[in-house]
């Protein structure tokens, strides 16, 4: 069995329309300014507040089994949880499957405390997803959030993300 | 006593967050916190202190409203010295 991963950001990566996520250089958060990369900041929700990032990537031609989601992130909290979910559509065909769904395949969520420290880099076990749901080649539309349904999120900052991954098994 | 609104809360811990570089409390703590500041300055006794004071420091110079507006520039002064604003 190989593990693979692949980054799902990409050039249509973009902040949905609450106000509560955008892109901005990571120095801004930072306390050094030595990386002046490109990060998504999403701010600390009120409660039942969500909100995120859209994007979609192409299911590698190797995909077998396993998909999880890993959120690369990062805050200057050291206490509380941080809520994430992850929501998508696959969509498969040429010239048979609208890429205009009206509704998701599967929404999943995670959990992941504070760094124990500002900054660390945090890289949870994952968003693990429905494997049938996947088929190779085909396109995945999906919209990531921070997401504090019932006061599930403590984390008493905003956090930044790196990278969201797409993790896969290829038998 | 006003109970803090969620986004009004939200806003708050902004406001915090600009001025430490960790946290090292979680969302519930700094709500609570924030809540019980709220609720001490909206007590009518801890209100008719302070206008006590102002009276015997200038005795029946500034009106109800006029001491308001003196305690908020007062408010206004300590938030600079601790570069909140």
């Amino acid at each position: 069995m190989t593990t693979h991963t692949t980054s799902i950001l990409g050039v249509n990566t973009v902040p949905d329309t609450t106000g509560r996520c955008w892109f901005e250089p990571y120095p801004i958060a930072a306390t050094n300014d030595v990386w002046g990369l490109l990060v998504l900041r999403l701010k600390d929700p009120s409660a039942a507040q969500a909100h995120g990032f859209y994007g979609q990537f192409t299911v590698p031609q190797n995909y077998v089994s396993a998909p999880v989601i890993i959120p690369i992130w990062t805050s200057t909290a050291t206490s509380g949880n941080h809520r994430m979910r992850f929501t998508y559509r696959t969509v498969g065909g040429d010239d048979t499957t609208s890429l205009d769904q009206t509704s998701n395949e599967e929404q999943v969520s995670l959990t992941d405390a504070a760094p124990g420290a500002a900054n660390r880099r945090m890289a949870p076990t994952g968003l693990t997803l429905t494997a049938g749901n996947f088929a190779a080649g085909e396109t995945v539309e999906f919209l990531f959030e921070r997401w504090d349904d019932t006061g599930t999120d403590t984390m008493a900052a905003d956090s930044l993300i790196f990278d969201v991954i797409f993790q896969y098994s290829d038998v | 006593m006003a109970q803090f609104t969620s986004d009004q809360l939200a806003e708050l811990r902004a406001r915090l967050n600009a001025n430490t570089a960790t946290q090292s409390w979680t969302k519930p703590q700094v709500n609570a916190a924030l809540q019980a500041i709220e609720d001490r300055l909206r007590l009518a006794a801890t209100q008719n202190a302070i206008g006590s004071d102002i009276e015997a420091a200038a005795p029946g110079v500034f009106s109800a409203a006029q001491k308001q507006l003196l305690f908020g520039v007062w408010c206004y002064t300590a938030a600079k010295r601790l570069g909140v604003v």
